[in-house]
C-alpha cells in the first residue's frame, strides 16, 4: 500500500530548472533519500510534496488523499528545514510547541509531548534557552523536536545536517534514523550528500538535471547503477568508466567497475596498462588512483603490505563478471554483471539521450 | 624616555585619541558645548544695554511656569506626540507588512509610500496648505461635492492642531515604513514556511513571530518619533504660524519665538533645557524598559 505518490509532477519557471516527469511512490513508515548534485530540483520535490510551492502539472497523493491543491497545514506532514527555521525569539519550549499553541491542544496533553520529545532529543535543561544560545547541534535537535512532536505520519527532511560538521553529523545522523523508527515516521530525506542517503534510506532516489535518474535500494543504487551519472555519483571513488574498445567490447559500449573489482597485476599481466598516479593511505589498505588514456577514475584498493611507487607502470585486471555495459551513445546500462542475476533494475525513461520511447517510470513498491 | 615599552604605549595612546579625535571635537563643538551653554545661559537674567544679565539662578524657570502660554504649548505638544506617533507607527507598519507582500507592482508602492518623506518639509507644507486653504482648497472642494460647509482647517482653534497633525502622519508614516521594510526584509523566509507547516495563520504569524522580531526596530522609530514631536517647526512657518490663538503652538516653534522674535534668550534656553531633560528621560525610560522585552538578535 502506498502512503506517499507523485504522478507525473513538473514544477517548471519559464519551461526549465525545478523538476520534471517525476514519478515516485512509498509505503508507509518508509525512509527514502533524494539524492543529487546542486540544483538537479531534489529541494524543489520536496517543497512542492510539503505543499510550499504548486506544481504546474501532476498529482500528489499522501495517505490517499489528494493532496495537489491543499496547503502545507493541512497535508498531515512536518518538515525540517536546512536552515532549522527556529524562531530566534522563542525559547527551545515555545519553539517545540509552537505548533500545538496553533492548533489549540490542552496545555496538560501539550507538557506531556513536550517531555517526551525532549527526552528523545536530548534537550532537557535547555527548555529556556533561545537558539542563538545552543550549538549547532542543539539547534538540529530542536528542529528535529519541533518536527517529532507534531506526531504527524510523514516527515520531510531538506539536507539536515548540511550545517554541521562531520563527526555531529554522524552522530545526528543516527538520531534521526532511531527517532524515525520509534516514531514509525515515513520520512523523505534530501541530500547531496551520497553517504547520508545510502546508509539511512530504504529507497533512494537519485535526481539528475530536474529527472529521476534512477529509483532503487542502496544495493541496487551500488551494484548496478542504471546509467553512466549514477555510477559516477555514487560510490567513494565512484565507479571508473572505461572505453569498449580497451577492453574488447565495441565502441558503442563504455565499462564501469568499481575500485574493489580492480586488482593490479605486474605490467603486461593484466587487462590494461596504467601508470600510479597518487597512492592515499586509508588504514586498512592503499587507494592507487591511475591513469589510462580510455578511462576516467580509474581506482584500485592494495593491503597496505605491497609498495608502490607513485609513477610507475602496473598491469590492472578487470574481472568480466564485474563488468557494467553502459551504452556509449545514451548513458543507459545495457548488460547487468553476470555475478549479480537478482539485481532488478528499472531503468527510469528519463536520460541525456531523450530519443527513447516516453514509458512512465515504474514505482519501486516491490523491492521493499 | 628611551625604554621601547613606554614609546609603544605611548604610541598607542596618540592613536587611540587620534581615532577618537573626530567624533570628540564634532560632539563638543555641536552637541555638548551647546547644551552647557544652554543650561548656563538659562540661569542669567536677559541683558539689556543698561540692564547688563545677572544671574538669578532658576527665576527663568519659574517665569516659565507662570506662563499660561507655555502650559497650553506643552499641552499641544502632548497631544500631537501622542496622536501622531502612534498612528503613524501603525500606518508605518501595516504599508511595510502590505509593500513586502508578493504584489506585482511593489516597487510602485514602496515608491508611492516613500514620496512624502523624500519631499522637502516647505514644499510638502505648501502642498497641504493648497489642500487646507478655505473654500478653494482641495478638501473643501471635496466637502462641497457632498454638499458639506466649508471649513477653514488652519484657521481656526479648534482644527488647526489636528490639521498639523495630518501633514506630520502623512510625512512621518512613509519614512518609518521603510525601517521596517529593511527590518522585514531581514526576517528569513522559512521562519513563514515554518510556521505554515505548523498551521498557523497569517495572523498567528503576524503576531506571534512577526512583531516580535520586529521589536528592536519599534523602539528605534519610537525615539525617533519622539525627538521629531519636539522638532516640528517648518511646517508651522508656513501653515499657521502657531496660530490661531497659540492652538497649533509646538514647543520648538514657542523656543524659536523667544529667541528670536522676541529676542529672549534665556527664556529659550530655559526652555530648552526642560525638553532636552525631558527627552533624554523619556529615551532611557524606553530603552531600559522594553530593552528588556526586546528580542536582539
Amino acid at each position: 500500500m502506498s502512503f506517499v505518490t507523485l504522478c507525473g509532477i513538473a514544477r517548471q519557471w519559464e519551461g526549465q530548472g525545478g523538476v520534471q516527469d517525476i514519478n515516485l511512490s512509498l509505503p508507509k513508515g518508509a525512509f527514502l533519500s533524494i539524492l543529487g548534485p546542486s540544483g538537479c530540483g531534489k529541494s524543489t520535490l520536496l517543497r512542492l510534496i510539503a505543499g510550499l510551492e504548486q506544481p504546474t502539472e501532476g498529482k500528489i497523493m499522501i495517505d490517499g488523499r489528494d493532496v495537489t491543491a491543499l496547503p502545507p497545514a493541512q497535508r498531515n506532514l512536518s518538515m525540517v528545514f536546512q536552515s532549522y527555521a527556529l524562531f530566534p525569539h522563542l525559547s527551545v519550549a515555545e519553539n517545540v510547541l509552537f505548533g500545538l499553541k496553533v492548533r489549540r491542544i490542552p496545555r496538560a496533553e501539550r507538557d506531556t509531548r513536550l517531555n517526551d520529545v525532549l527526552d528523545m532529543t536530548g534537550l532537557k535543561g535547555l527548555e529556556q534557552r533561545k537558539p542563538s544560545e545552543l550549538s549547532g547541534g542543539q539547534r538540529q535537535r530542536v528542529a528535529l523536536a519541533r518536527a517529532a512532536i507534531a506526531q504527524k505520519p510523514l516527515c520531510l527532511m531538506d539536507e539536515p545536517l548540511s550545517n554541521l560538521d562531520a563527526k555531529l553529523r554522524n552522530s545526528v545522523r543516527r538520531d534521526i534514523r532511531a527517532l524515525a523508527r520509534k516514531l514509525g515516521l515515513t520520512v523523505i530525506y534530501v541530500t547531496h550528500d551520497q553517504g547520508e542517503a545510502m546508509s539511512l534510506s530504504d529507497v533512494v532516489v537519485l535526481m539528475n538535471n530536474s529527472r529521476i535518474e534512477q529509483i532503487g535500494t542502496p544495493a541496487e543504487l551500488y551494484n548496478t547503477p542504471a546509467s553512466i551519472f549514477a555510477a559516477q555519483f555514487i560510490g567513494e571513488p565512484p565507479m571508473a568508466l572505461i572505453d569498449g574498445p580497451a577492453l574488447d567490447h565495441g565502441a558503442d559500449y563504455t565499462v564501469g567497475i568499481r575500485p574493489e573489482s580492480v586488482t593490479v597485476v605486474p605490467a603486461g599481466k593484466g587487462d590494461l596498462d596504467v601508470i600510479i598516479e597518487d597512492r592515499e593511505f586509508l588504514g586498512n589498505g592503499t587507494q592507487l588512483t591511475l591513469i589510462h588514456p580510455a578511462a576516467i577514475g580509474l581506482a584500485a584498493f592494495l593491503p597496505d603490505t605491497i609498495r608502490t611507487d607513485i609513477g610507475a607502470t602496473v598491469g590492472v585486471q578487470i574481472p568480466a563478471e564485474n563488468r557494467l555495459l553502459f551504452s556509449a551513445l545514451t548513458g543507459m546500462l545495457e548488460t547487468k554483471p553476470a555475478q549479480n542475476p537478482m539485481a532488478h533494475i528499472k531503468p527510469n525513461s528519463a536520460s541525456m539521450g531523450g530519443h527513447e520511447a516516453p514509458t512512465p517510470t515504474q514505482p519501486v513498491k516491490e523491492d521493499l | 624616555m628611551t625604554d621601547p615599552f613606554t614609546l609603544e604605549r605611548r604610541r598607542k595612546a596618540i592613536h587611540g585619541w587620534l581615532l577618537l579625535s573626530p567624533a570628540l571635537i564634532l560632539l563638543s563643538v555641536f552637541a555638548l558645548y551647546p547644551s552647557i551653554a544652554t543650561v548656563w545661559t538659562s540661569l542669567w537674567s536677559r541683558g539689556t544695554r543698561r540692564n547688563p544679565s545677572e544671574f538669578v539662578g532658576l527665576e527663568n524657570y519659574q517665569y516659565l511656569f507662570d506662563d499660561p502660554t507655555f502650559w497650553l504649548v506643552a499641552w499641544n505638544n502632548f497631544l500631537y506626540a501622542a496622536i501622531t506617533i502612534p498612528i503613524s507607527i501603525a500606518l508605518a507598519l501595516s504599508m511595510a507588512l502590505w509593500a513586502n507582500s508578493k504584489l506585482p507592482v511593489r516597487g510602485f508602492i514602496r515608491t508611492a509610500y516613500f514620496t512624502p518623506t523624500v519631499l522637502p518639509m516647505i514644499a510638502a507644507a505648501n502642498l497641504w496648505l493648497f489642500f487646507y486653504t478655505p473654500s478653494f482648497g482641495v478638501l473643501n472642494q471635496i466637502g462641497a461635492i457632498f454638499g458639506a460647509a466649508p471649513v477653514n482647517w488652519l484657521g481656526q482653534p479648534s482644527t488647526s492642531l489636528w490639521a498639523i497633525c495630518a501633514v506630520t502622519i502623512w510625512k512621518e508614516s512613509g519614512f518609518f515604513m521603510i525601517f521596517y521594510l529593511a527590518a522585514l526584509q531581514t526576517i528569513p523566509p522559512d521562519l513563514k514556511e515554518a510556521s505554515d507547516i505548523e498551521g498557523a495563520s497569517a495572523w498567528t504569524y503576524t503576531r506571534r513571530i512577526v512583531l516580535p522580531l520586529l521589536m528592536p526596530t519599534t523602539l528605534f522609530i519610537l525615539v525617533n518619533a519622539m525627538i521629531n514631536s519636539v522638532k516640528l517647526i517648518d511646517h508651522l512657518f508656513i501653515l499657521t504660524k502657531g496660530g490661531p490663538s497659540d492652538s497649533s503652538k509646538l514647543i520648538l516653534y514657542y523656543i524659536w519665538e523667544h529667541a528670536f522674535a522676541y529676542f529672549d534668550r534665556p527664556s529659550a534656553a530655559a526652555m530648552t533645557v526642560l525638553v532636552l531633560a525631558l527627552l533624554g528621560a523619556v529615551a532611557a525610560f524606553q530603552f531600559v524598559m522594553l530593552e528588556k522585552r526586546t528580542h536582539y538578535r
